[in-house]
């Protein structure tokens, strides 16, 4: 039974990615599927609905299913079907879902193609699903493929703007040239143990090989350089800045966070035998990533741009969780995923939100008094950045302070200088965030208008998806434990621990 | 009313710190859902907001005399305490309780937050709604602060009253928001560090004891953070040294001590003057606080270590801001420093380590809240009337507002620590408690106190006395009823104080005696060698600094 919501749920965003273009060719003739001829921004709105119900589909089946659908077992070596691969799974769609309802504004003003625009969006999110679940190179690669190559579309799916060609094709090179490193480590890991399958390659690594390290390295680049953490982050702010922000919130968030479980499962299941090799490189990766994201950010007038380097500080402290490891160190992980989805959308939306045919509003300037504007927009967007800052009472908090003790116990534990170092130098950068992040909040509300942004006003639909995203951080913050309003399933805390637990 | 009655009753100290917030919600709520109901109501006018704001404040007022009548001060210990899970894998609780130390400045923060709301009836109206919403949000971090024992509640309190701030800063600035941009980041460093110290310390708790918790005593069986021993052969980073110069510096810059102060005046200044009063009155003492409660307690032999080092900061501090505050030219930053300069002698004190000097930074603490909250508000006051407070413009004044200038006198004197009012009786304790172990620094600290009398007697005469080149005074228009009835509050407790200072300091003595019993407990258990280093300086030692 509990395969099949799985399944059904996979099986329902396949089949959106399928019939989506069809459903646009259709309703875009003279005589349309439904009678008479719909105007453009009409057609939109119907292949959003469809879009958002494909994906809600997706999202109910796959809360639907315990978690146990399909076992780690060494005769079905191509998927797992458990707690990780749920969770993920969840929050990728929840994320998706409200990425697609604030950028319908947004796309009719850009006179955007809409058909395959949430064509591509449902392929990509069916490969990024399905990474989670896969515990096996060829799978894995598989659906890294399937979620990146429409993300490149996707990315430069204003054609007009040069911008947008330039954001594409960043994105595609960076991101073929990590694919062709990720098939290159496991061929080499192929060559070390003789086996595919992540189980089996763990089964068989021996630590103190150095073509199995070199192939479990060249992996780790690979999936880093998908994800853009520092030092292998050159594409991201450029793609970033040029891509729609409804596809840089896609990026940004459910994008990283179905691509960090793939990368939970290599490094669980793969490269467990030879982790304190690996621990040195995740702990350079975690620190590089957190300090130059944030020192980059602080320099950038552009938010869309200041946001993605932000974001690239964010994945050093998920990256110093993965390099704290264990059943407690991904369950943190988990859930400050979870609380990093819902605050970074918000951003990303408002931006969405302010936009005016197809003008974004991504300087700060943009956002100078807006609380004068528009005062429930200014206040969801403060309280958004303020979880990414980590103030309490907010979601960032209780996701920052999870991490942060986990490591220091653990440190402390193992009596670990390194990592009790790595952790200092996390909460100074967090502080250091702080400096940045608060620029929005100056322009929101200690800023007159300047009258030169684009100056929209925003949808229904885009106040509710802040909204949302303001409640949902809130709520996370305060009574994280209560939380399961947002996700039926209850104690989210625990939920991450249940999903962190299966791997161990 | 039962459940309320209830609430008060069995959830005294929850009712007290939520009480401010639940109130400007509750108002905030009514307010959304009427103007969506019915387009015919309006936003609430400014005078409502005052209102029910004020009538919050007297309530939590009440509140708070209730809970000085129910303190039993011989009963010492910990009283009226409350325990709750909140992040319960994580050993974060709510778990609040009172003792002397937290009960006088609690008083203090309640008795401040109606004379502020008061005191803000008389600037402009438009923003009303957002003042009551953001002190209220204040009052209810600091409150929460005060009481806390788990340390990272009282993270979250502090963190939670440092928002609000930013916005009053940054709302209210005249000068755009760059004062309330450089109070965020500093303040952000100085959280890291101090989440920095409390999970370090978790984590070495959790090490000991099998299970994370960041409850300061234990509750329930379970150990508190207090018996954690610190002197175990670790990393240098599970020294005691190491925790305490992070508690120390997080706490120093929150409570805007020397070195680490300069983000005070700006914010002080910045801010709407009721704001100002609850920022620089209470918030500080946040961090002063956080000293007292949670870092002598817990390291108290690296305390003991750096104590002569602290003192030598609190007293040279001291006298540094008094020189800075003579020559201010503008009122509201003269009384920024002049409480920079008192909280280097709280800090002396503090750091005296014993009951005499410690009683005395107590005493000086709330005294410190109500001149210079008071002191704040009479400046606010002139503010409001001339929309300038440029010391080389305030003449005569005592002939035009007498009251006022009456009131300002015996603030002013009282914050020079004139004999007779409050300000002798704490700066007397605090050097009978340094004298011992530092002479030279509470030599210092009587040079500070002398100097900003001879200043108090200038500025007085200049002001209130003297007469403008042309001749004559400024003829400015005396406080009205609300006005002096804000000024007679503030300077009642403040002569009450110089009269009696027993009534302040009998609920304070035992728990007094009690944290310094625990610190010399601690220090013996922790050190083989020499024992007594633990809680009382030896004399002679540090005298130098």
């Amino acid at each position: 039974m509990t395969l099949d919501s799985d399944a059904t749920a996979v099986a329902s965003l396949a089949l959106g990615a399928l019939a989506l273009p069809l459903a646009d060719v259709l309703l875009a003739r003279k005589r349309s599927l439904l009678g008479a001829q719909l105007t453009r921004e009409r057609r939109g709105s119907y292949l959003a609905f469809a879009t958002g119900l494909t994906i809600a589909i997706a999202l109910l089946f796959t809360l639907a299913s315990d978690g146990t659908g399909l076992p780690l077992d060494p005769n079905q070596p191509l998927a797992t079907f458990d707690g990780l691969s749920r969770f993920l799974g969840a929050v990728t769609l929840g994320t998706a879902l409200l990425t697609v309802l604030s950028t319908n504004r947004y796309l009719a003003g850009a006179g955007t193609r809409h058909g395959e625009y949430y064509a591509l969006l449902l392929a990509s999110l069916l490969g990024l699903v399905l990474l989670p679940a896969c515990t096996h190179m060829v799978s894995l690669y598989l659906a890294l493929e399937l979620a990146s190559v429409p993300g490149y579309a996707l990315a430069g799916i204003r054609r007009d703007s040069p911008r947008g060609s330039e954001a594409a094709l960043k994105a595609f090179l960076a991101g073929s040239v990590s694919s062709a490193v990720l098939l290159y480590g496991a061929a080499l890991l192929y060559g070390a143990t003789g086996e595919l399958a992540l189980l089996e390659i763990g089964l068989a690594l021996d630590p103190g090989e150095p073509l199995a390290l070199l192939g479990g390295g060249l992996v780790l680049i690979g999936l880093a350089g998908k994800l853009a953490i520092v030092p292998f982050h050159q594409w991201s702010p450029d793609t970033f800045e040029g891509a729609p922000v409804g596809v840089v919130a896609f990026l940004a968030t459910a994008w990283k966070i179905a691509v960090l479980g793939a990368l939970v499962r290599v490094l669980t299941l793969a490269l467990a035998p030879a982790e304190e090799a690996f621990q040195a490189v995740l702990w350079a990766l975690a620190a590089l990533s957190m300090t130059l994201g944030n020192l980059a950010a602080l320099v950038q007038r552009n938010t869309k741009r200041m946001f993605a380097y932000a974001g690239l500080a964010h994945l050093g402290y998920v990256v110093l969780g993965l390099r704290v490891g264990g059943a407690e160190g991904t369950a943190a992980v988990l859930f400050f995923l979870l609380a990093y989805a819902p605050a970074a959308l918000g951003t990303f939306a408002a931006i969405s939100a302010l936009a005016r045919d197809g003008r974004e509003s991504d300087r700060l300037e943009d956002l100078a008094g807006l609380f004068r504007r528009q005062p429930l927009l200014a206040l969801a967007l403060a309280v958004c950045v303020f979880s990414l800052i980590g103030v309490p009472g907010t979601a960032g908090f209780v996701a920052k302070f999870q991490l942060f003790s986990v490591s220091l116990s653990q440190g402390v534990a193992a009596g670990d200088t390194g990592l009790v170092l790595l952790t200092a130098l996390a909460l100074a950068n967090v502080a250091l965030s702080a400096v940045f992040y608060l620029r929005v909040p100056v322009a929101l509300f200690m800023r007159e208008d300047s009258g030169t942004g684009p100056g929209g006003t925003p949808g229904s639909l885009d106040r509710a998806v802040l909204a949302g995203c303001a409640w949902a951080v809130l709520i996370l913050g305060i009574a994280p434990q209560d939380a399961g309003v947002i996700v039926p399933g209850g104690d989210l805390l625990r939920l991450a621990q249940g999903a962190a637990g299966a791997l161990y | 009313m039962d459940g309320l009655a209830y609430l008060a009753e069995r959830h005294l100290l929850t009712s007290i710190v939520f009480l401010p917030l639940a109130g400007a919600l509750a108002l905030l709520l009514l307010e959304v859902s009427l103007t969506a109901l019915s387009s015919s109501i309006q936003r609430f006018s400014a005078l409502t907001w005052r209102v029910f704001g004020l009538v919050f404040a007297l309530l939590g007022l009440a509140l708070a005399a209730e809970l000085w009548l129910l303190f039993d001060p011989a009963a010492g210990g910990l009283q009226l305490v409350e325990h709750a899970a909140w992040l319960g894998d994580w050993g974060v609780s709510y778990y609040v309780g009172v003792d002397g130390i937290s009960l006088l400045l609690v008083m203090l923060a309640a008795f401040l937050y109606p004379l502020a709301l008061l005191a803000s009836w008389g600037e402009p109206s438009e923003r009303a709604r957002h003042l009551v919403v953001l002190l209220s949000a204040l009052q209810t971090g600091l409150l929460g602060a005060l009481l806390s024992l788990n340390l990272l509640t009282f993270f979250v309190f502090v963190e939670a009253s440092a928002v609000p701030v930013y916005f009053l800063v940054g709302l209210w600035s005249r000068r755009g928001s760059g004062a309330a941009t450089r109070y965020m980041r500093l303040s952000a460093l100085g959280s890291a560090l101090l989440l920095l110290g409390i999970l370090l310390l978790g984590s070495l708790h959790a090490q000991q004891f099998g299970a994370t918790n960041f409850d300061l005593f234990g509750f329930g069986g379970a150990p508190g953070l207090i018996e954690t021993e610190l002197d175990g052969a670790g990393p240098w980073w599970t020294a005691q040294g190491f925790l305490f110069a992070a508690f120390a510096i997080a706490l120093f810059i929150k409570a805007g001590l020397f070195p680490l102060h300069f983000w005070t005046p700006d914010a002080t200044v910045e801010s709407p003057p009721s704001a100002s009063v609850l920022l620089a009155a209470v918030g500080l003492k946040l961090g002063a606080y956080g000293l007292v409660r949670f870092a002598l307690p817990l390291f108290p032999l690296a305390a003991a270590a750096w104590a002569p080092w602290m003192c030598a900061l609190g007293g040279l501090g001291a006298l540094y801001a008094a020189l800075l505050a003579v020559v201010q030219t503008d009122l509201e930053r003269l009384v920024a420093y002049w409480s920079l300069s008192i909280m280097g002698l709280v800090c002396l004190g503090i750091f005296g380590l014993n009951p005499i000097a410690l009683e005395g930074a107590l005493l000086q603490m709330v005294h410190h809240g109500l001149v210079i909250g008071g002191l704040l508000l009479l400046s606010g006051m002139l503010a409001q009337r001339r929309a300038i407070s440029r010391l080389g413009e305030l003449s005569g004044l005592a002939g035009s507002m007498p009251v006022f200038a009456a009131i300002f006198t015996l603030l002013l004197l009282s914050a020079a620590g004139t004999p007779l009012l409050g300000g002798f009786s704490a700066a007397w304790l605090i050097f009978l408690g340094a004298y011992p172990s530092a002479p030279w620094l509470a030599a210092a600290a009587i040079l500070t106190l002398g100097l900003l009398a001879v200043f108090a007697f200038w500025l007085l005469g200049r002001a209130l006395f003297g007469a403008l080149p042309g001749g004559g005074g400024r003829q400015l228009a005396e406080l009205d009823l609300r006005e002096k009835l804000v000024a007679c509050s503030v300077a009642l407790p403040v002569l009450w104080m110089g009269l009696s200072p027993m009534t302040f300091l009998g609920p304070v003595e035992r728990s007094v005696g009690e944290l310094l019993e625990s610190m010399q407990r601690r220090g013996a258990a922790g050190m083989e060698s020499g024992p007594e280093a633990a809680a009382q300086p030896r004399p002679g030692r540090g005298a130098g600094n």
